[in-house]
């Protein structure tokens, strides 16, 4: 028997090129029961992505129509297609390196300027597909390509950068939080503004090779018996912290968003009497 | 909760599956075993052995990142859950 949802996907190069027990594929099979569950038609979504593991999972694997863009300029493309397509579901997909990384102002703008693309970041806390080089995820200490000797700079916390900056959605799951992530998912396509989810995800191969965990479901353990509810964390030192996967809702606020102001002052323009 | 247990159908694409073994660990019932038939790329995948333990839960359908496992509720079983 086939799975119905594969429906949505380029299913003539399937099995996807993801290494076995890698979070990608999870990130790609809950979009499609996010889809399906919202019945949104994949003809209103635009898919735009960068370069890496995750940004194949929008392209070539989700079938509707995509631009697949340069190393770390997804969002800047993503804001291009929303001014021109207000009404589509304008989604970004792709990672770490791309979207913190090389890629990081436009992110932190976007969320400032709260423009209504969904953007989910994988982070797997690494460069996976150029074969393990330190990302701004990585945590101190850990050994990479290009930290040998262990990673001496502190890691960016992505979910409270992007609130920081004014999301009006943001949140972070694992991929072993399924359901929470699921339902953050609706939420973020629902929402008007600049939604957010840092998805904390595993690279057996790239990463977790390198601290012990080389096989996807060590990493899911990991994320399973280290995961805090946000809600709980305050008081809590930042020693208590350390190593731990604080999940939940970061943001959730109402802001006008960055393509309506435009077209508010389009209109203000178009009633002056010529 | 009413729930007729055998209205429940667990069921792997062979074909997708690349053998990570996620769904056998995570199962809380323990439904899923790894097979001793390689598939035609080289991997175990698994069966559902146990598959009237299965709670209906689709945490395995949800997580396996080749979209390889389905979970089947008739529609009886959709609702009250
Ligand atoms: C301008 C440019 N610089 C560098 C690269 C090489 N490169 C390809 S993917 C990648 C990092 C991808 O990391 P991430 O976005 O975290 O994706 P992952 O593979 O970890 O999912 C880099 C540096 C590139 N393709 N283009
Ligand atoms: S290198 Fe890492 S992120 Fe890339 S496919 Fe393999 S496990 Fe996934
Ligand atoms: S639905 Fe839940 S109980 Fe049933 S096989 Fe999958 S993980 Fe196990
Ligand atoms: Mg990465």
């Amino acid at each position: 028997m086939k799975n119905e949802l594969l429906k949505y996907l380029r299913t003539d190069i399937l099995p996807t090129e993801f290494c076995s027990g890698c979070g990608c594929g999870t990130v790609l099979n809950i979009f499609c029961h996010v889809v399906d569950e919202l019945k949104i038609n994949p003809d209103d979504i635009i898919m735009v992505t960068g370069i890496g593991c995750s940004s194949w999972i929008p392209s070539p694997y989700f079938s509707a129509d995509t631009l697949h863009t340069t190393h770390g300029r997804a969002i800047a493309f993503a804001t291009g297609v929303k001014v021109m397509k207000p009404d589509k579901h304008v989604i970004v997909i792709a990672g770490d390196g791309d979207l913190a990384g090389i890629g990081g102002n436009h992110l932190i703008h976007a969320a400032r300027r709260n423009i209504g693309l969904t953007v989910f970041l994988v982070n797997n806390y690494i460069y996976g597909m150029t074969g393990g080089q330190v990302s701004p995820t990585t945590p101190s200490n850990v050994p990479t390509t290009t930290t040998p000797y262990g990673n001496t700079e502190p890691a960016f916390k992505i979910a409270e950068l992007v609130s920081a900056a004014g999301a009006s959605y943001v949140a972070r799951w694992t991929t072993y939080q399924v359901f929470h992530l699921k339902k953050a998912m609706k939420d973020a396509i629902l929402n008007k503004g600049f939604s957010f989810i840092e998805i904390c995800s595993q690279c057996p191969t790239s990463y977790g090779k390198r601290v012990g965990m080389r096989e996807g479901i060590d990493q899911l353990k990991d994320f399973r018996d280290n995961s805090i509810d946000l809600k709980k964390t305050a008081g809590m030192k930042d020693e208590e912290l350390e190593n731990k996967f604080i999940v939940g809702k970061f943001a959730e606020r109402n802001r006008t968003e960055f393509t309506e102001n435009l077209r508010n002052i389009n209109r203000k323009f178009d009633e002056v009497p010529v | 909760m009413i729930r007729e247990k055998d209205k429940i159908e667990i069921y792997i694409d062979e074909g997708l599956c690349k053998g990570c073994d996620i769904c056998i660990e995570l199962c809380r019932p323990g439904v899923f075993v790894k097979s001793e038939k390689l598939n035609s790329r080289g991997y175990y995948v698994p069966v559902p052995a146990s598959m009237n333990k299965c709670t209906g839960c689709m945490i395995c359908e949800l997580i396996c990142p080749e979209l390889a496992v389905i979970i089947k509720k008739n529609e009886l079983v959709k609702e009250v859950v």
